[in-house]
């Protein structure tokens, strides 16, 4: 059993686990800074327009900083989802070369 | 015979540590149901509002909508919580403040029609948040297959 190599396919396995997720996070995150920004533009337009009276604006507005924040509960959870596949993915090669080098399932 | 003690220590705190480590879980698995039942509200939400915005319906005309909602929401909550709050927190949280914008959405009704397309808008931000979360765990399904998972 070679440790070098092994740390090596190890941190490919992580990365390319951590790849999978940060690829879809990233336009996510782009996405909805801005559409949050379009529709504070929006709120400003119909509010004045008269679409939205004024008590429903500044429901709008707390409504639109709740949805902020769960736009970053999201990120935070696929932060940890990406973290759990990364480390899984390492240990499923640290599992397969120990048990290949010993001849048996060992763990 | 000391030394022999010893090395069957480390042997065994080795094979310990290696079987303790084969998967870790930080969030709680995908679920196919929570995954169609948020859809699904998210669907009748996006109609409901759509509805809205064309008639100008009057909140009396439409609160059972608000009320199915509500048990909708609840609903799915209860059945984020069955794989642990910890497991779960990010679901659970973004699931609270659905809720909470449901009530908001309600208040404003009461005031007047909902005409303005900002709030299907503001609405479906809270929908995604959650369905990214589904979208990821789903993705994780395909890094380490079920098999693959610890349990």
């Amino acid at each position: 059993m070679n440790a070098k190599q092994l740390a090596t396919d190890m941190l490919k396995a992580a990365q390319s686990a951590l790849k999978a997720h940060t690829d879809d996070a990233h336009p996510y995150l782009q996405m909805e800074t801005r559409k949050l920004a379009e529709t504070a533009q929006l709120i400003a337009d119909d509010f004045a327009a008269g679409d939205i009276t004024p008590k429903q604006a500044k429901i709008l507005v707390k409504m639109q900083a709740d949805a902020s924040t769960s736009v970053l509960t999201a990120i935070d959870t696929i932060g940890r989802i990406a973290a759990q596949d990364a480390i899984n993915a390492a240990l499923k090669v640290l599992k397969t070369t120990v048990n290949t080098a010993a001849g048996i399932a060992l763990i | 015979m000391t030394v022999f003690l010893h090395r069957l220590t480390l042997i065994a705190l080795l094979l310990g540590l290696l079987s303790s480590c084969s998967g870790v879980l930080f969030v709680s698995p995908y679920d196919a149901e929570f995954d169609r039942g948020l859809a699904s509200l998210q669907e009748d939400t996006a109609v409901f509002l759509a509805r809205m915005r064309r008639t100008r319906g009057s909140h009396d005309a439409n609160a059972t909508f608000y009320d199915e909602a509500a048990a909708r929401v609840d609903a799915l909550h209860m059945r984020a919580e069955l794989y642990g709050e910890k497991l779960n927190q990010g679901t659970l949280a973004n699931l609270d403040k659905l809720q909470a914008a449901f009530k908001d959405l309600q208040e404003a009704h009461r005031d007047g029609p909902l005409t303005s397309s900002v709030w299907a808008r503001t609405m479906n931000t809270h929908f995604r948040a959650l369905l990214q979360i589904e979208l990821h765990k789903k993705h994780s399904l395909t890094i380490n297959p079920p098999e693959e998972n610890p349990s």
